[in-house]
């Protein structure tokens, strides 16, 4: 502030604020053009229904209404019938009802059941949320393998290389690669299974009965999880971890050791504290991330299904802006996941943030 | 005393270090030996002698056979007009052993009875009419000494293709012939298969020896590199062993089905070592796109991303970090502010602005908005706020140029800075797949991943052509990032800063 008094406008300081809009000009201009101002427009977009070509059409809340809001239908009843031959199939319940003339007709039975106006929307957040899963397996085995990796061994290098290499490969070429070693009969994941457990019995001989990975909806998920944990388990993560694990003070360790702290009360009590801040920083980028995240993998290994099991909020938002051009919906939907990132950012910083000693 | 003292020590000593060594020796060899192990079954099947049959788009099928001492050798048979539904495979008229070959498997009693059954085999003119020995004649039939091999031979079609017919003249003037009508570029593997012979024990006997010396190699460097000090080592030696298979095995996996022939690949199990190679598998990637205009492409993109956001984030950043100027703290917040906007959030205005403006399907609605990144803007403005500046004041005195402190004093200091970040964005433009994909409709432009998924979505490759596809994405990126490591692993760490 002294600065400033001391010589508010004189030639230097008004050339040096002149200099520094200058410099910053060119980026400020891809600032406003690319980011800020996008922000803005797309929370307008937000609020309109808007198909490129003809003008954008004020909706107030009806996109947001869609995606978030529920209401009542009238779904038949279904019932189970028996047929002579003890088989059993489902069919629509009927009632018989009065007409105001008196002559009777039969009608299907309904109920009155609440539903979610986009259930896709809410199938595709169960999806992103499960496929977060990954995010505290994945950082459990970082810690670990950079638990491992702090050592004052020759070579770490090496090893390190090729721990980091699939995360460095990311990308389309390694989901190709890896929709490859998940197909069913030629693929690696299943012969391997195959030459193993089938040995012990554990693996079904039959090439039908070979669980097909990416092709049912159950394993989908998961299957791309495990992958995501190839990729990220020896990836940026780890390195964090390694180099917040290198920063612990020796001394307090051989101090814990006098105290005669068994491996595992190291960890807990001194190891553990005093790397909360990488902890806390990988959440973060981690919960960002994740609700982001899923498009690409879904694109190119599964295409969002099957059954739309591996479709997230982002493949979503890329369906309705750039697919089926129903930007309004697509641009409510991103300002959703804004506000949840948002949300769960501030709720970290919050009650995370506490717990992250120093 | 003193030298009794000297004697347990060196005593100690000795036995410690036999203790590491043997360790060092059993993970060395245990290493080789389970490689051999894996490969076993295998190895002895690559020194089968290989018959590979294709076709090309006239239906005239060559025949290529291997041998231990030949090398390969093409034969072109005779022409077939396509469609004809029966070709026929003839061994070419050189065609020799090279080892005793005794062979083998006789076809089971199901596969005859199927084979009989369907009438896809033929019982010789002259079959005796008991059928017990009439079977026993066929499998003689089949497995009697053709002229030009010396030996029995049973062929195996690893393509589910069904042969037909071997009556006893067919078999003597060497033509087998398949109900399938051959596609162009269909290929057949037959193989011969030698049960035991001097040369396959060389072989074996080759690769037992080299496997010695190779675990002893390597346990020589684990000893080298201080493994082995203490019995957590080992253990640590051990997982990070296992642990660094798991990360290296599906490479292989990839490698090893680029150089495979279609039928090696699909085939019902683990086969890593690829025989014959197929180094054609490249050719057809390039054949079927324009494998190479996207990798131009891709190039291109990333440099000009590169060099144009690295001009004006390190400007921007140097803006931030040292010019002083009204507003100046209050728009660095709005910057980071953005950081945490999904980028979904912005991709769609702007989308719109490019249509507006004309921009879809060209270069310069993927080149200009990734000129400018808050992100290497606040990297660069946290590394410049970390440098001394007795420097800059010391050029200040001397009248240099706010500018000719950027150029001659900051950028030079902060080089490990500029690196890392010129690698991350290298490689984040290189692999940036969403939005080229939503701004591009022209194959031509496409860069590299988009090609690449467009490839295989589109023109359904063989695995074995993809996987070639997907090595050449994959291996230079491990090239750079083995070159620049030591970058990548400053940059993670220079990014959490922020945390």
């Amino acid at each position: 502030m002294k600065k400033y008094e001391e010589s508010r406008w004189s030639g230097g300081r008004f050339r040096e604020a002149l200099a520094g809009y200058g410099f910053i000009s060119g980026n400020f201009l891809g600032f406003l053009v690319f980011t800020s101002i996008p922000i803005v427009i797309s929370l307008y977009l937000a609020f309109t229904e808007y198909h490129v070509l003809t003008p954008p059409k004020w909706v107030g809340m009806r996109n947001f209404k869609e995606i978030l809001w529920c209401h009542y239908e009238d779904v038949p009843v279904m019932e189970k019938v028996k047929t002579a031959d003890g088989n059993e199939f489902e069919q629509i319940k009927m009632k018989t009802v009065t007409n105001p003339d008196g002559t009777t007709a039969q009608a299907a039975e309904t109920v009155r059941k609440l539903r979610p106006n986009d259930y896709n929307f809410w199938h595709y957040s169960y999806n992103t949320v499960f496929l977060m899963m990954g995010i505290p397996i994945g950082m459990a085995l970082s810690l670990s393998m950079a638990l491992i990796m702090n050592q004052k061994i020759r070579g770490i290098t090496f090893w390190r290389t090729i721990f980091f290499l699939p995360s460095v490969t990311a990308g389309v070429a390694v989901y190709l690669l890896w929709t490859w070693i998940y197909n069913p009969e030629q693929g690696l994941l299943n012969l391997f299974l195959h030459h193993t457990l089938g040995y012990l019995g554990l693996f079904p001989e039959d090439h039908a009965k070979w669980p097909q990975w990416l092709g049912s909806a159950n394993l989908a998920k998961p299957s791309l999880i495990l992958m995501g944990l190839w990729i990220g388990a020896g990836g940026y993560n780890m390195i964090l971890y390694l180099a917040a694990l290198q920063g612990v003070d020796p001394q307090l360790y051989e101090a814990a050791m006098i105290d005669g702290a068994t491996s595992w009360q190291k960890f807990v009590h001194v190891t553990w504290p005093l790397i909360s801040p990488t902890t806390f920083f990988i959440v973060v980028m981690g919960i960002i991330g994740g609700f982001q995240g899923g498009f690409m993998q879904a694109y190119v290994m599964t295409e969002g299904g099957p059954q739309g099991s591996t479709t997230t909020l982002s493949y979503y938002i890329f369906n309705n802006a750039f697919t089926w051009f129903n930007m309004g919906k697509a641009a409510a939907i991103a300002w959703f996941l804004f506000l949840v990132v948002f949300v769960m950012t501030i709720l970290n910083w919050r009650f995370g943030g506490k717990k992250v000693n120093y | 005393m003193t030298s009794e003292a000297d004697r347990i020590l060196a005593e100690s000593r000795r036995t410690i270090s036999l203790a590491r060594r043997t360790g060092a020796v059993v993970y060395g060899l245990a290493l080789t030996v389970g490689v051999v192990l894996v490969l076993r079954a295998e190895l002895a099947e690559k020194f089968d002698m290989a018959l590979l049959f294709s076709t090309d788009t006239r239906g005239a099928v060559y025949s290529l056979s291997y041998s231990l001492d030949k090398g390969e050798h093409w034969t072109r048979l005779e022409e077939k007009s396509p469609g004809s539904g029966v070709f026929a495979l003839t061994p070419p008229p050189d065609y020799r052993d090279p080892i005793p070959v005794r062979v083998s498997p006789e076809i089971p009693d199901s596969v005859l009875d199927t084979e009989l059954a369907s009438g896809r085999l033929l019982r010789p003119k002259d079959a005796p009419a008991d059928e017990k020995k009439a079977r026993s004649e066929l499998k003689d039939i089949l497995l009697r000494p053709v002229r030009g091999i010396p030996c029995p031979v049973t062929f195996s079609i690893d393509g589910g293709l069904t042969w037909r017919g071997t009556a006893k003249e067919a078999i003597e003037q060497r033509i087998y012939t398949f109900t399938h009508a051959p596609e162009a570029g269909l290929e057949i593997l037959l193989r011969a298969r030698p049960a035991s012979s001097n040369a396959v024990l060389g072989v074996w006997a080759a690769v037992l020896i080299l496997t010695v010396p190779v675990g002893l190699a390597i346990a020589w460097v684990v000893l080298r590199l201080g493994y082995f000090t203490d019995g957590f080592s080992i253990a640590t030696l051990v997982f990070f062993t296992v642990f660094g298979l798991t990360m290296i095995v599906p490479f292989i996996w990839m490698i090893s089905t680029a150089f495979k022939t279609q039928q090696e690949a699909t085939l019902f199990k683990i086969q890593w070592l690829p025989w014959p190679i197929r180094w054609a598998n490249f050719a057809d990637v390039f054949r079927t796109v324009q494998f190479g205009r996207f990798y131009i492409n891709s190039v291109f993109l990333a440099s000009y991303a590169t060099i144009g956001l690295m001009f004006t984030s390190s400007l921007a950043a140097y803006s931030f970090a040292r010019l002083d100027f009204p507003g100046r703290d209050k728009l660095f917040l709005a910057y980071l502010g953005t950081m945490m906007i999904p980028g979904a959030v912005t991709s769609i205005p702007v989308f719109v602005l490019m249509c507006k403006i004309g921009w879809v399907d060209s270069y310069k609605a993927i080149i200009v908005p990734g000129l400018f990144s808050a992100y290497g803007t606040f990297m660069l403005r946290q590394f410049f706020m970390t440098l001394p500046r007795d420097l800059e004041d010391a050029a200040k005195i001397d009248g240099c140029s706010l500018f000719g402190i950027f150029v001659r004093i900051i950028l030079p200091l902060s080089k490990p800075a500029i690196a890392t970040l010129t690698i991350f964005t290298f490689m984040g433009s290189w692999g940036d797949f969403m939005w080229p994909l939503i701004i591009l409709n022209d194959t031509k432009k496409m860069p590299l991943p988009v090609g690449i998924q467009f490839f295989a979505a589109s023109e359904y490759p063989d695995p074995n052509v993809l996987m070639a596809a997907t090595m050449m994405m994959i291996v230079p990126v491990i090239i750079v990032f083995i070159l620049g490591q030591r970058y990548f692993v400053e940059g993670i760490q220079l990014g959490a800063v922020k945390g």
